[in-house]
């Protein structure tokens, strides 16, 4: 099994190429990265295009000779150009032909630094990857020799979340890697009143935690039946004036990750906004592997096995 | 074993120092915000539909309920105001009377709370479904069938378009308030603008003969007219709710509240003036979507009566959604001192909000809108923000006995002339109610002391906290050396 690590040719690659290197020595895999040729598209005039083609090969190879220099020498590695269609279907193909554990993807070029930005590519990622799809912030980097220092699962509360939180304490167990559970929540404030104080949102956010708090408890009750001991574990409760403080409001490793699951992220093609997963997604400070509806199956199911 | 009288006149004990602290950090509402806090949470409770059902009864004199109901009004709040100030916590009327007068009376007002916001919600639900008709018919030509627009009684089956309403707000506060509260803000600013808009348009209807006849009811007919428009104020307590935030509330609260009811009585003067000067007060009688139709009788055509009805769908809404979330949130409150089932407090961990309760809160004022003409509604509605204030003015009272110490952040002034004043006018306006919704009144506060005799008494938060002090606890709070009010 492999970590496929999708590279865009022409971009700064370097935040997933970190991401790949931390996953890989963590999860004990070895790296694949992918730069795919998009122009080979058979259906095209070839001559007519080979002008571009062999402009854009130059690129591609650039991209992956980067990639060779970042990888240490420690983490078995291979980099491919691979010819697709489109480059999301070829990112998926070469996870199938090389059985990949995890898909890296970096920011869209337009990320914030420190932010998880989605392209278009990772956005059609997140619908049709049948594998959990790691995206890594504008800027990630991390120390030589690093090792995952935490794995956290974002809990909100639905089954599927708790099915989540069971697939990721089996893949921290599995790596030897300390988990812990977090929510989120921001405290948003009433402006006109009804009879009722102004920070009275506050008082329901309080109460939440207390539910999230029985629940997540609850959830871990059960990983100890299942005789899975994810070392130390953890549940935080992250609240703030907004998202982003809230997703400040709790202490981060360097480096971590954090699972998430694409449930709330359903209506992401149409709109957006509303959905907590993104908000969630849009101001974590570390990395987010999302687990796709496909790919939640396979996930949960390794708990069982 | 604590007695009966322990038990009812238990009194909550507010962590002092801790707020403080917390409270100063967080002081950031000025004069101005806090007027547009009272202003916008008042405005367009009322406006757009009590003139129908008040100037039948008061006559043009109706210029005069408004006064009467906005001078007792802005009594009750001032007292409003000093509770407040001298309780380091910040709530709802329920929350003050639970720290100050004790459990039992805490579910008084409570009672009168849920009615307050409650009922409001379904009658500003009804005259919504007015207004939707009335623009139903300007835009496409159809209406929705008197059978399905109006209540049992006045000749339908079911008020559908209100049921609707209600889903429609149920949902928004169900998938999350943050948004909600956005929309608010535009909507008060929407509220004023199409009010102002009336006021314009109407005066060039001016005809100075429709004020001939002034007070055909003569006194009593003015403060029955106020009895219902009372209804068109309530909101303009939560100025005192937001005493905890405010930069300076001793100078900042009474100014800010007297700035609101001015401008709010100042609107809805102007509104009753444009629309009596604008056609004889005999037509108001049976008029829906009163403000749209009168338009549409001075100019001649259809749009501005359009707008006006556009604008009164839109705002209505946001009416009826804080009417909703205020009730669930009061409820949220209770249910966390044990004083209503733990339903109310649940908060589902994906939406962040309390959806049951927001959903049986919603599902009652639905079935209130669907079925009850708007004129009890309404009255209910006031008779429940007046019982609430008579029990804030009684309260600055018996504390002022209690506790003359107290550090209070505001002391009403001319004590004890005004709240003394503020429940004199209470019980006037009270007077002039329908015996009807006096009996009911009485019948809705008994069932929630029933209510509370059979359960919150055991189930009090306070009282199992209390009983495990132990009753030879000196701090043990509770008035048992004073005398409760009786």
């Amino acid at each position: 099994m492999s970590i496929v690590v999708g590279l865009a040719p022409g971009q700064d690659n370097r935040a997933a190429v970190e991401l790949g290197i931390v996953l890989a020595r963590t999860y004990r895999r070895r790296i694949v990265a992918t730069a795919v040729d998009s122009a080979a598209f058979p259906m095209a005039p070839v001559h007519f295009e080979s002008q571009y083609e062999n402009r854009f090969r130059t690129v591609a190879e650039a991209a992956l000779d980067e990639a060779r220099a970042l990888i240490p020498s420690d983490i078995e590695s291979e980099c491919v150009l691979h010819s697709a269609r489109s480059s999301r279907r070829g990112l998926l193909e070469m996870c199938e032909k090389t059985d990949a554990y995890r898909l890296v993807v970096g920011p869209s070029s337009e990320g914030k630094p420190g932010k998880i930005a989605l392209g278009s590519v990772s956005n059609g990622l997140l619908h049709s990857a049948r594998l959990p799809v790691a995206l890594a912030p504008a800027g990630f980097g991390a120390p030589a020799g690093a090792r995952l220092e935490r794995i956290t699962a974002a809990y909100s509360g639905s089954s599927t979340s708790a099915d989540l939180i069971l697939g990721a304490a089996m893949v921290s167990a599995e790596s030897d890697v300390p988990f812990r559970i977090a929510s989120f929540a921001p405290r948003s404030r009433v402006v006109a009143s009804a009879n009722v104080p102004f920070d009275m949102e506050s008082r329901v956010i309080d109460e939440w935690t207390k539910t999230v708090q029985r629940d997540t408890d609850k959830i871990l009750c059960s990983i100890e039946q299942l005789h899975i001991k994810p070392g130390e574990t953890d549940v935080v409760v992250g609240t703030g004036a907004d998202w982003a403080a809230a997703l400040g409001a709790v202490e981060w490793k360097h480096p971590e990750v954090m699972m998430l699951g694409s449930s709330g992220l359903g209506a992401l093609k149409r709109v957006s906004l509303g959905s907590h997963a993104m908000r969630i997604l849009q101001n974590s400070p570390v990395p987010i592997v999302v687990v796709p509806r496909r790919a939640k199956a396979d996930y949960t199911r390794q708990q069982t096995v | 074993m604590p007695t009966l009288r322990q038990q009812l006149f238990r009194i909550k004990p507010v962590p002092r120092q801790k707020e403080d602290v917390e409270t100063d950090l967080k002081r950031t509402i000025g004069l101005f915000s806090l007027t547009m806090v009272g202003v916008g949470s008042t405005i367009g409770t009322g406006i757009f539909f009590i003139l129908s059902e008040s100037v039948p009864v008061a006559g043009p004199a109706v210029i005069w309920s408004f006064v009467i109901a906005g001078a007792v009004a802005g009594l009750a709040v001032i007292c409003y105001a000093e509770l407040a100030g001298s309780v380091p916590v910040s709530g709802s009327s329920y929350s003050y009377a639970y720290a100050t007068l004790g459990e039992l009376p805490a579910m008084g007002v409570a009672a009168c709370l849920l009615l307050e916001y409650g009922v409001a919600g379904a009658a500003v639900a009804v005259g919504w479904s007015q207004y939707v008709n009335q623009l139903l018919f300007n835009l496409f030509g159809f209406q929705i069938p008197h059978a399905l627009a109006y209540a049992p009684e006045e000749g339908g089956i079911v008020n559908l378009p209100a049921i609707l309403l209600l889903a429609m707000c149920c949902f928004l506060l169900v998938r999350g308030t943050g948004e909600s509260i956005v929309v608010n803000a535009i909507m008060v600013c929407l509220k004023i603008g199409v009010l102002i808009f009336f006021i314009c348009v109407g005066v060039t209807g001016w005809d100075s003969n429709n004020f001939a006849d002034f007070a055909p009811f003569g006194i009593s007919g003015v403060v029955a007219g106020s009895g219902l428009i009372f209804f068109s104020y309530v909101g303009m307590d939560a100025v005192a709710t937001a005493g905890d935030e405010t930069k300076n509330p001793k100078k900042t609260m009474p100014r800010a509240l007297i700035a609101a009811l001015i401008i709010v009585t100042s609107v809805y003067v102007l509104v009753a003036v444009a629309a009596l000067s604008a056609q004889p007060w005999e037509k108001f009688d049976g008029q829906t979507a009163g403000l749209s139709a009168i338009l549409e009788n001075i100019v001649g055509s259809q749009w501005p009566g359009t707008v006006v009805a556009a604008g009164a769908v839109i705002s209505i809404f946001s009416v009826t959604l804080v009417s909703i979330y205020g009730q669930s949130r009061i409820l949220f409150t209770m249910a966390g001192d044990g004083m209503m089932p733990k339903l109310f407090r649940e908060v589902n961990p994906r939406t962040l909000t309390p959806v049951k309760g927001t959903i049986v809160v919603s599902a009652v004022i639905a079935v209130l809108a669907g079925f009850i003409p708007l004129n009890f509604l309404a009255e209910m509605t006031s008779i429940g923000t007046l019982v609430a204030f008579v029990v804030v003015s009684l309260a600055v009272i018996i504390l002022r006995v209690r506790e003359p110490n107290l550090e209070r952040g505001f002391k009403v002034p001319f004590y004890p002339v005004l709240p003394v004043l503020s429940i004199i006018g209470c019980f006037w306006i009270i007077s002039s109610l329908q015996v009807i919704t006096i009996v009911v009144f009485i019948i809705w506060t008994a069932f929630i002391l029933g209510l509370y005799f059979i359960f919150g008494r055991k189930s009090s938060v306070l009282g199992q906290q209390l009983a495990e002090a132990g009753p030879t606890n000196p701090e043990s709070p509770g008035p048992d050396s004073t005398g409760g009010a009786k």
